[in-house]
């Protein structure tokens, strides 16, 4: 792992054109790493406990249970053997904003994390599948683990143009019914909708017992709103424009951004979905690092 | 300042200007920025106001800092900025003698430099001065206002005290003047400020209260603040010698001279006695003590003159707080003897005249008349007599009429004596002419009619008389008259009438010919006095209608005669000294016989600073006046074409400055703002100069630094500091 945030830093990949090229440099910076990496074994739903044999993973005994019985039991995982992902990327056009100090935008920065991410399933032998979605639903890989599926994610992710606007309620509502197996869905985007519409579309996910991620891709810009010149804002996904001062707009709009994030996060919560804040002027295998290690430790 | 004003505009336009300059940029998050400003915007714009405004505000007080206000008071701009811009400061220190108080080794003219000084010194950048003497006329030192501090210091420096008084009320005036001509000229003077140092003397003082006073200071408190500083002393008490008087009007060569000096004042009650000693010729004569316990003493000094010409004689009293009305000088110009020019109009006409002049046959006379023919008259040089005296002349030729009335005009006294042959109409054409020569007091009737008429001397109150007081046996009362000469009264002013008879008609008339401000012929002249006395001064004058004909009177071989007569000359060359002998402020007005290569002669007055003045030739006479006798003391002049002509003048104070009571402070009206608190000099000048610029540009310093921080932290507040 020394090696990868070297790799997996935004500015490098930056200089990279083309998603297969960053894909492979992901993919080196990963296996550089590998040997010390805590990315395995996400994403599987609890199940019911077992009696230990010898030769099981001693990393599945439950201590607890073990506390109280004094006897020795692992945690079975619903499909610990067969993982479904599927990773649902939002190629929207306020996707492609990319702040003055960011190096991505964030629909590439999204693409190389659902990259990242693929490639980290299929690692594990599951199978992994894509969606992309703006106002209606444009590609959907269905899953698989073999190894040409990594390849068609990425010529599809790439080949994909990013406009319209973003609907993620009644998208969300049609991915429940199409992804008929359950599984881990990771939802890459950057949210800018209707929270109440988008949370009745998460939980219709929910009720078809899918593992749901929340990524919310933001730009540093979003968060910060760094602007002190007088500024004509154009607005995106056919939104108006706006002159403002940002000095005199930045408290308000900052109160406003936070107030939705925290909706999103808090209404994430309270479904049991993982909510995960991405900037883009993150490295990604900090992001994933600090997301799977805590992911991992609240499983097991 | 409506110039540097124009800057608080700036914001405004950065504001506006900042509205058509701006980047453009996509932006995704819309949908937080326009709910952002759907809920914020009527806050933010008072946000944008309020720091517009204290920017704005923070340009216009640095500017109102940093800049005179150059606008005036009669703009609503300069009115509501009038606590800003620059100050016309009129110093009016008080230049009478008064002043010359000491007490603790410092005059308190000296202090009132001093205080004046300090006034400017406490002032302001760009602040004006103008600088007023008060006197009886105010002397305006600096009229337009000044800029230059240093000059200003340097003019106060340079001021000296006149040795007169003072009044405030034409000083006043001047005030007035000169605030208005700066209000024209220097509309950037927007605030004008009053300092008065004084020593707050009664009589200075005492025409506060009068009318003129009360509407200058009524319109002056409108334009100005006032302020009067007191520099005076506690203690009044002071001595003076107030007058000297010369016994007679005139000193010869062998005869005693006698000089009357008048001391006058209070003092303090522990020296009782106090000296006066006399110099003549800066050689000390003697002295004479006096008890001053005596609110007034009358010493007599005598002195005899050995030389003829200019002679200068000093009084000098002990020295107290008050210096310069210790000393009183007199200019003395001592002859061989007078001499009378008698003009018979008979033969033997003046013998008795002539007799009653020179009554002793002395070997120095004090009088030495003599007697001509009328004609003479053309002849002779008529200024070197000192009086010239007509006995029952019958008529004068024009040419006589000129060159006795430039005789007169001259300084030279003038008698006619009527008789039995004198033509009235003639006298009236020739000498008292509205048109032409002038100089007669009265206009001739003619002879009475034939009766038997006393003097009546009327109390005896003309100075004339005043040696017959008491003196009944001198037979002026019993002087036998039976015909006079019939004059009109004089209209004006009867007390120039000396001697009356009986009849109720003028008997001996003497007066000055009235001084013509517009005749320059005359304009440097002192006129000496003219007497008509209806009285013959020959018994040969007689009543031709009785047979055989009878003497008017026997008034010339009356023992009374003579002393009528010596007291008549007295009074006709009495005023012949009074030219030599003046106050302060009087023109100084002398004759010199030849005129200098460049036509001027010089002055050396009491404070040796040599003065040229330049001579006027008149009738062929090289006349000279001097109008600056501001100060007292021996004025020496010195004819450069003869070195052995020099004429002195004593120039002496009027002693009424040296009544020392003060003003009643509580009479002082109240926009006078009085400062009373000098006894030690400890006057506090930050409230006199009623808060200097300085302060205010602090003031508005500390305005724009509260502003600055303001801005600092509404723009944190509302902005900057909020990310």
């Amino acid at each position: 792992m020394t090696t990868a945030p070297k790799y997996l830093e935004p500015q490098r990949l930056a200089k990279l054109h083309g998603l297969k090229l960053r894909a492979q440099h992901i993919v080196e910076g990963f296996v550089a790493g590998s040997h010390r990496s805590p990315y395995h074994g996400f994403s599987i739903e609890f199940a019911e406990h077992r009696e230990y044999a010898p030769g099981d993973d001693l990393r599945y005994v439950d201590w607890k249970v073990y506390g109280r019985t004094d006897k020795f039991y692992l945690k079975q995982y619903e499909d610990e053997t067969n993982l479904i992902c599927n990773l649902v990327l939002d190629t929207s056009e306020s996707m492609l904003y990319q702040g003055p100090d960011a190096a991505l935008s964030k629909l590439e920065y999204a693409q190389c994390l659902a990259v990242t991410l693929a490639w980290l399933v299929q690692q594990q032998q599951d199978s992994v599948g894509l969606v992309t979605f703006d106002d209606k639903v444009n590609t959907l890989i269905n899953p698989a683990s073999s190894a040409a599926q990594l390849m068609q994610i990425i010529d599809v992710m790439e080949s994909t143009n990013s406009a319209g606007k973003t609907a993620t309620g009644p998208i969300f509502h049609e991915l429940s019914e199409r992804l008929k197996k359950r599984g881990v869905v990771i939802i890459i985007s950057d949210f800018f909708d209707d929270v109440d519409s988008m949370i009745a579309g998460l939980k219709h996910f929910k009720h078809r017992r899918h593992d749901v991620i929340l990524m919310q891709v933001l730009d540093p810009a979003e968060l910060e709103f760094p602007f002190s010149k007088s500024t004509m804002f154009k607005g995106m996904e056919s939104m108006p424009e706006l002159l403002a001062d940002p000095n005199s707009l930045r408290k308000a709009y900052l109160e406003e951004m936070n107030a939705s994030i925290e909706s999103l996060r808090s209404q994430a919560q309270g479904l049991q979905m993982d909510y995960l804040l991405v900037r883009t002027d993150e490295s990604l295998d900090v992001i994933l690092n600090s997301f799977l290690s805590s992911r991992m430790a609240r499983i097991h | 300042m409506l110039f540097w004003g124009c800057a608080a505009a700036a914001p405004i336009l950065i504001h506006l200007w900042n509205r058509h300059r701006y980047q453009e940029m996509q932006w995704a998050a819309m949908q937080y920025l326009l709910a952002a400003i759907k809920k914020n915007s009527r806050r933010i714009r008072v946000e944008q106001l309020l720091v517009l405004i204290v920017r704005c505000l923070i340009l216009l007080l640095f500017a109102m800092a940093l800049s005179d206000v150059s606008c005036n008071w009669s703009s609503s701009l300069g009115t509501s900025l009038s606590m800003s811009g620059t100050t016309h400061t009129v110093l009016v220190i008080d230049g009478s003698y008064s002043m010359d108080y000491q007490s603790g080794g410092t005059s308190n003219f000296e202090k009132a430099k001093q205080m004046a000084k300090d006034i400017v010194d406490s002032g302001a950048q760009g602040d004006g001065y103008t600088l007023i003497l008060m006197s009886d006329i105010p002397k305006v030192i600096i009229a337009e206002p000044s800029y230059d501090a240093a000059d200003v210091l340097r003019e106060i420096d340079q001021l000296q005290m006149i040795h007169s008084g003072a009044n405030v009320t034409p000083a006043l005036a001047e005030i007035t003047k000169i605030l208005e001509k700066a209000k024209r000229n220097h509309p950037r003077l927007n605030r004008n400020r009053i300092r008065i140092i004084s020593d707050l003397t009664k009589n200075s003082w005492e025409s506060i209260s009068s009318q003129d006073a009360t509407e200058l200071l009524e319109k002056l408190s409108k334009a100005a603040s006032f302020s009067v500083i007191d520099v005076g002393q506690v203690a009044t008490g002071n001595f003076t010698i107030s007058d000297v008087q010369q016994e007679l009007p005139f000193a010869t060569i062998g005869a005693t001279t006698n000089f009357n000096v008048q001391v006058d004042g209070s003092g303090d009650p522990v020296t009782t006695q106090r000296a006066v000693r006399m110099y003549a010729d800066d050689v000390f004569v003697s002295q004479q003590t006096f008890d001053s316990s005596a609110d007034t003493a009358t010493l007599r000094f005598s002195h005899q003159f050995d030389i003829a010409g200019d002679h200068t004689v000093e009084f000098r009293l002990d020295e107290d707080s008050l210096s310069i009305d210790n000393h009183r000088w007199q200019a003395v110009k001592v002859k061989n003897s007078l001499r009378v020019l008698c003009v018979a109009g008979q033969p033997g006409a003046a013998k008795y005249l002539a007799f009653a002049l020179q009554p002793d046959r002395l070997q120095y006379p004090t009088v030495r008349p003599e007697v001509v023919n009328q004609s003479a008259l053309l002849e002779l040089d008529l200024l070197q007599y000192d009086a010239i005296m007509f006995v029952n002349v019958r008529d004068l030729v024009q040419e006589e009429a000129k060159l006795l009335s430039d005789y007169v005009y001259a300084g030279g006294g003038l008698a006619f004596f009527m008789g039995d042959r004198v033509q009235a109409e003639n006298y009236n054409n020739m000498l008292a002419s509205t048109d032409g020569v002038n100089i007669l007091p009265t206009k001739l009737i003619g002879p009475s009619v034939r009766g038997n008429y006393r003097f009546d001397p009327r109390e005896y109150q003309h100075a004339m008389l005043q040696a017959f007081r008491g003196q009944q046996d001198g037979g002026l009362l019993i002087t036998p008259i039976w015909n006079y000469y019939r004059t009109e009264k004089p209209e004006n002013n009867l007390s120039n009438v000396s001697l009356w008879l009986d009849s109720g008609d003028p008997a001996v008339i003497i007066s000055k010919p009235p001084q013509k401000p517009t005749d320059e012929q005359h304009k440097f002249h002192l006129p000496g006095r003219v007497a008509v006395i209806n009285i013959p001064a020959s018994i040969q004058s007689v009543d031709r209608t009785l047979t055989p004909p009878e003497s008017w009177t026997l008034f010339p071989s009356w023992p009374s005669f003579p002393p009528v007569i010596q007291e008549l000359l007295i009074e006709l060359v009495r005023s012949q000294g009074d030219s030599r002998n003046i106050q302060v402020g009087s023109p100084l007005i002398g004759r010199v016989e030849e005129a200098s290569t460049d036509s001027s002669v010089d002055l050396i007055p009491p404070n040796e600073q040599r003065v040229r003045v330049a001579l006027e030739t008149v009738n062929g006479s090289h006349q000279w006046m001097f109008d600056q006798t501001e100060y007292s003391g021996i004025y020496q002049m010195i004819d450069r074409s003869r070195l052995d002509a020099s004429q002195s003048f004593a120039v002496n104070i009027n002693t009424r400055e040296s009544d020392l009571t003060r003003v009643a402070l509580e009479d002082l009206p109240g926009t006078l703002n009085l400062n009373s608190d000098v006894d030690n000099g400890s006057l506090s000048f930050a409230g006199i100069a009623g808060g200097s610029a300085t302060g205010l540009f602090r003031l508005l310093l500390i305005m724009v630094l509260l502003l600055v921080l303001t801005e600092s932290i509404l723009a944190w507040r509302y902005g900057t500091g909020a990310a």
